[in-house]
């Protein structure tokens, strides 16, 4: 590099002789006057012929204190400061700080005349960021230059407001009287400039458009082709924000451009031939807008078009680009079948082109023709399928957006693999996050299938990855629960059910996967547990211990696996004691890991699953044999029930009621409530609420489970009561603690389940046991018994459906441990190959298949099929499965048979009788959710006092129900 | 609508930069290195266009000097390559089959011209004929204040 500008520099002083522009000079050109003198030449070349840049640096320093002094002298020249700010730019140029020279420029630009001005104004546009306050100086100047007779300070003040014009709606109002003045200038350089500031404010502002209604009309009808053409193009960012000023637009383009075509318009706008193409193009995107959706309009281009597309034959990249814009007109008017079959034709050209640039403009015009007319890439389908390997990026990632366009119901999962191959393309990895999420979009829009979407999803996040769409979570949920819903259908629906199950087992095997794969398969575990039940619940619990110990995972996602491992123990599939050493040692690695910060939310999760798992799981069903026409609430919010209660105190010692803001001196900062510092002297809620609970025990009638939050109410009022002897104190933050806990542990029972906020709820014991049931998939639609009526047959048919039977599960369920390694390549990229292959058992007039199938080998689909032999989990053998549906079940057939039938035992088995399953997830989830007055043994203060509300409200519960 | 162009040598170094959209200077030069180096790792058979964040980057390179534009997604790339052309021959006409070094030594004159070419980041003249003619009523000022009867006589009246 350094001696190309040895040369360049060996060969300067020639050209400084020759005046600085070589020889071949146009004999007719004016004679110029060189502006920058020598100064400004050796600056130049000392600068280049530095070999360093610690070197280039000290010569710039030093350049730029000296033209500083110079410029801070007073007797300097205009013209020597119109050099030095030459020099100034070009150090801006190569990344120098110059802002100690903005302030002369604008002086310049003030003081200046001619070239001078232009100098100044040239350099603060470059140099000065729009937003920099010295500007406003410069705004003076413009005014001032704007109404100057000259009209080239005319011009360059125009140029100024342009590029000055950003965001600023106070410089536009400032300078929009000026500028529309100008619009009349007789001079059309003049005209022009002054309408390309009025695009470029409409542009920062539509709003202003109302102001210019008038002049934006008169530009249309300007005399000047180029003054015309700028008001054709404000119409299109007008129209592009909605307004169309014109009625009459679609008649008056069409009759300009048919006038540009035939060639009556001077000559000296011509390009390499072809007359005023910008102006061409510019008409083509506004007919664009006005034929959307409009017949009639449509129709008056439609001849027009179909000239334009003959006339347009140049071999010229000016040509190319105009038919570019034509087809892309044609596809967004109502379309016309024969334009579109012209259209395709000259795409298919493009697409076939060799030249690279060609290519990639044919690539976008059949992205935007497919959306109309998806049957014309029948002719250029071999051709995508080689730009899909194409070496140039650019290419490739315009036929992803193609294959996008292109996908339908049939072709779906083909192109889904294929973007998935490209994802997994290191080099493009610009827009990887957009790739998921059309990805997604398709596996959303297109979703025959739900195993196959499943499948897709956790191809994408088999590996960790940094850029994922925001919400990919919530959407794959979003997406699932259609299917998770209780079947309809009964059979299908629990095959998905099943392979969703089952997928997520497997996904879970993997230690690199993405965080998101963990959350979304522990979701679904714990929404299906009932699937898992015999699964061996150490295999199960080992492998959510081992995802959990993973240090890249963050700490949601681990809750989420001990969300999933709490729905596991309530839904009877995970034994208590096994998922007690489990969770042992996820405490013991947490606190021995050398983390910063102990975590203290999973520590306190962990705590609530122990705790859990410590009660003994007893609850007798039969008292829980509810009628939800018992269950009525009756509210007295007169509270009535407490008058005995008060009139006894108010006899005693204790003060009547009075309102907060009476009772001055004995109001104490409620901070302290609880701490029993007073006991009795204040009215404090905690303590209102104590004895309220105790009245309420004392007075079966009028109670209702949701004591917790009439109490509150009277709180607030400031109830007043007399404490003689209130013991229990201090037992009341006690208790709140104990209702926060207790709510957080149904949140962490149900919340797999969408009910975890649920728990006050179940007090008023709406039918609310049906719905918690971790059964019942969807728990908020779905009723309990319609599920039981659904789930009979459906079970029988899958106990039936693979061939060994529920006694020798165990004994296969050891076979679990030996599909970890199966898993380790359950994502491989054969996938993407085995895809193709499959597209064989695709239907037929799926032309795109057809030419997969021509162009992959049958030998390796042979393969795919074997390694699905033998391997038995293969899963990339269908995955993702774009089978016909006998090949699905064929081989799906062959896979149950196989090694692979373990987990399809711990499915199928819960064909136990559904009531059994019923049962048991009741009593398991009573348990949960009530039982915990087993868990107490009195050893700690804590859990002694919530023994005892626990214990009234039960006991409040009971009686209630029975009344 | 046009973002900004810039022109640089095959060794990457800047000789002229035109922002038309408002960007602190630092930024500037973080997309302009990120730009340089993609552009000149492109191999010459590769197709001109490239897509870089949201916006397409359009470049072609004359002799030494690559001309590069970023231009918004539903702009069209032909065409910007077709600008570059033209503003190419603008210079050329107006230095004599123009060089690296005339634009380096010259670049305040390049800048006007490609004022006269591109206004806002949008094309502005198209005639080729009028942007020399504005160029060359510039260049007749700076030798004496305006004659009258000038425009008339440059086509301008």
């Amino acid at each position: 590099m350094s001696d190309i500008i040895e040369k360049t520099f060996a060969s300067l002083p020639k050209l400084f002789s020759d005046g600085l522009r070589g020889s071949p000079r146009e004999k007719n050109s004016p004679p110029r006057k060189i502006i920058l003198g020598r100064g400004f030449q050796s600056f130049l070349t000392n600068v280049n012929l530095c070999r360093s840049r610690e070197e280039e640096k000290t010569v710039v320093a030093h350049e730029l204190k000296q033209i500083k002094e110079s410029l801070n002298r007073t007797d300097v020249s205009q013209e020597t400061v119109c050099e030095l700010l030459c020099r100034l730019v070009y150090c801006h140029l190569i990344g120098y700080d110059v802002s100690s020279g903005f302030i002369h420029m604008i002086k310049l630009a003030q003081q200046g005349t001619g070239l001078e001005k232009r100098i100044g104004y040239l350099a603060s546009v470059l140099l000065l960021h729009p937003d920099h306050e010295l500007l406003l100086l410069l705004m003076n100047t413009i005014q001032k230059d704007l109404q100057s007779t000259n009209i080239l300070d005319n011009c360059v003040a125009l140029s100024a407001v342009c590029h000055l014009v950003h965001s600023d709606a106070g410089l536009i109002s400032m300078m929009l009287p000026l500028v529309q003045k100008k619009l009349q200038h007789p001079r059309e350089l003049v005209r022009m400039k002054a309408a390309c500031c009025i695009r470029r404010f409409i542009r920062i502002a539509p709003s202003y458009q109302g102001h210019l209604q008038d002049n934006i009309r008169k530009l249309l009808y300007d005399k000047d082709p180029g003054v015309m053409s700028i008001g054709v193009q404000i119409h299109l960012q007008l129209l592009k924000s909605g307004v169309q000023t014109v009625d009459t637009l679609t008649s008056d383009l069409c009759s300009i451009l048919q006038q540009i075509m035939n060639g009556s318009l001077p000559s000296s706008f011509e390009y390499h031939g072809i007359p005023l193409p910008w102006l061409q193009i510019d008409i083509l995107r506004v007919l664009a807008i006005l034929g959307q959706g409009n017949k009639q309009n449509s129709e008056s281009m439609y001849p027009l078009l179909r000239d334009f597309l003959v006339k347009i034959n140049m071999r010229q990249q000016m040509a190319y680009a105009l038919m570019y814009e034509c087809i892309v007109t044609i596809t967004k008017i109502v379309p016309h079948r024969g334009l579109l079959k012209e259209a395709s034709v000259r795409v298919k050209k493009f697409v076939t082109s060799t030249a690279y640039v060609l290519k990639y403009i044919g690539v976008k015009a059949l992205t935007a023709l497919i959306e109309v007319s998806p049957e014309s890439i029948t002719d250029c389908q071999m051709t995508v399928v080689e730009l899909l390997d194409d070496p140039d990026q650019a290419i490739q990632s315009k036929t992803v957006d193609l294959l996008y366009s292109m996908a339908n119901e049939t072709n779906v999962k083909v192109v889904c693999s294929k973007l998935i191959e490209r994802l997994d393309n290191p080099a493009g990895n610009s827009s990887k996050s957009e790739l998921i999420d059309r990805i997604l979009t398709l596996t959303e829009k297109y979703s025959g299938d739900a195993v196959w979407g499943y499948d897709v999803v956790l191809l994408i996040l088999r590996e960790e990855r940094g850029s994922l769409p925001a919400g990919l979570v919530d959407r794959v949920f979003s997406h699932l629960t259609k299917y998770l819903k209780l079947p309809t259908d009964k059979t299908p629906a629990s095959d998905v059910v099943q392979n969703i199950v089952k997928k997520s087992v497997q996904g879970m095997f993997q230690e690199n996967c993405c965080k998101e794969l963990v959350k979304i398969a522990s979701w679904i575990l714990s929404e299906c547990s009932f699937l898992l039940k015999n699964m061996p619940d150490d295999k199960l619990m080992s492998l959510l211990q081992r995802q959990f110990l993973r240090r890249s995972l963050d700490t949601p996602t681990r809750l989420w696996i001990l969300s999933c491992a709490t729905s596991l123990l309530c839904g009877g599939v995970v034994k208590p004691g096994t998922l007690k050493e489990a969770l042992k040692a996820m405490r013991d690695a947490l606190t021995a890991s050398p983390t910063k910060a102990p975590d203290f939310t999973l520590q306190q999760r962990l705590a609530e699953c122990e705790r859990l798992c410590g009660s003994p799981l007893t609850f007798d069903l039969n008292t829980l044999q509810l009628n939800p026409h018992q269950v009525h609430i009756h509210c007295d919010f007169t509270l009535s029930f407490l008058d005995d209660f008060v009139c006894a105190d108010l006899e005693g010692d204790s003060k009547p009621y009075m309102h907060r803001n009476w009772r001055i001196p004995a109001v104490k900062d409620p901070l302290f409530s609880g701490f029993g510092v007073k006991p009795g002297s204040e009215s404090i809620t905690s303590d209102s609420s104590e004895k309220l609970t105790k009245s309420a025990s004392s007075e079966p009638k009028n109670v209702n489970l949701r004591l917790e939050g009439v109490s509150r109410v009277w709180g607030e009022e400031g109830f007043l009561l007399a404490g003689p002897g209130e013991t229990h104190d201090t037992q009341a933050p006690e208790k709140q603690r104990e209702l926060k806990k207790k709510r957080e542990l149904a949140a962490a029972l149900f919340s797999g389940i969408h009910g975890n906020n649920k728990f006050d709820e179940q007090g008023e014991l709406e039918d609310p046991w049906s719905q918690e049931v971790p059964l019942a998939l969807d728990s908020t639609s779905l009723d309990w018994r319609s599920f039981d009526v659904k789930v009979v047959p459906r079970l029988d048919n899958s106990a039936e459906d693979p061939p060994s039977g529920n006694m020798d599960s165990p004994s296969r369920l050891v076979d679990l441990s030996e599909l970890e390694k199966p898993n380790v390549s359950v994502f491989t990229r054969d996938t993407i190959v085995s895809v193709d292959e499959h597209e064989t058992g695709c239907p037929p007039q799926d032309h795109q298949s057809d030419q997969l199938d021509h162009q992959s080998a049958h030998p390796q689909c042979m393969m795919g099929q074997g390694t699905g032999g033998t391997h038995g989990l293969e899963y990339h053998s269908r995955e993702p499965p774009p089978l016909g549906p006998n090949d699905f079940s064929q081989d799906e057939g062959q896979q149950a048979g196989n090694e692979w039938t373990s987990l399809y035992e711990g499915v199928d088995s819960s064909g136990q009788t559904p009531q059994d399953n019923s049962s048991e997830n009741i009593h398991i989830l009573e348990s949960g959710a009530y039982d915990i007055t087993g868990s107490d043994t009195g050893e700690e203060s804590l859990y002694s006092q919530f023994t005892v509300t626990s214990d009234n409200e039960g006991s409040a519960g009971q009686t209630d129900y029975s009344s | 609508m046009m973002q900004f162009m810039l022109l640089f040598s095959r060794q990457g170094k800047l000789r002229l930069q035109k922002w038309y959209i408002a960007h602190p200077d630092k930024l500037k030069k973080k997309i302009t290195r990120e730009l340089v180096a993609l552009v000149l790792s492109r191999k010459p058979k590769m197709c001109s266009f490239l897509e870089w964040k949201d916006l397409k980057i359009v470049y072609k390179r004359y002799a030494s000097l690559y001309f590069c534009c970023a231009i918004e997604a539903e702009d069209n790339e032909l065409l910007t390559l077709e600008v570059i052309h033209r503003y190419v021959e603008l210079l050329d006409k107006y230095f004599g089959s123009v060089c690296e070094l005339d634009i380096i030594f010259n670049f305040e004159k390049a800048y006007f011209m490609l004022d006269e070419l591109l206004l806002g980041g949008e094309v502005q003249e198209t005639s080729k004929k009028n942007v020399l003619k504005a160029i060359a009523a510039q260049d007749l000022l700076q030798e004496e204040e305006t004659p009258q009867g000038f425009f008339e006589d440059h086509g301008l009246g």
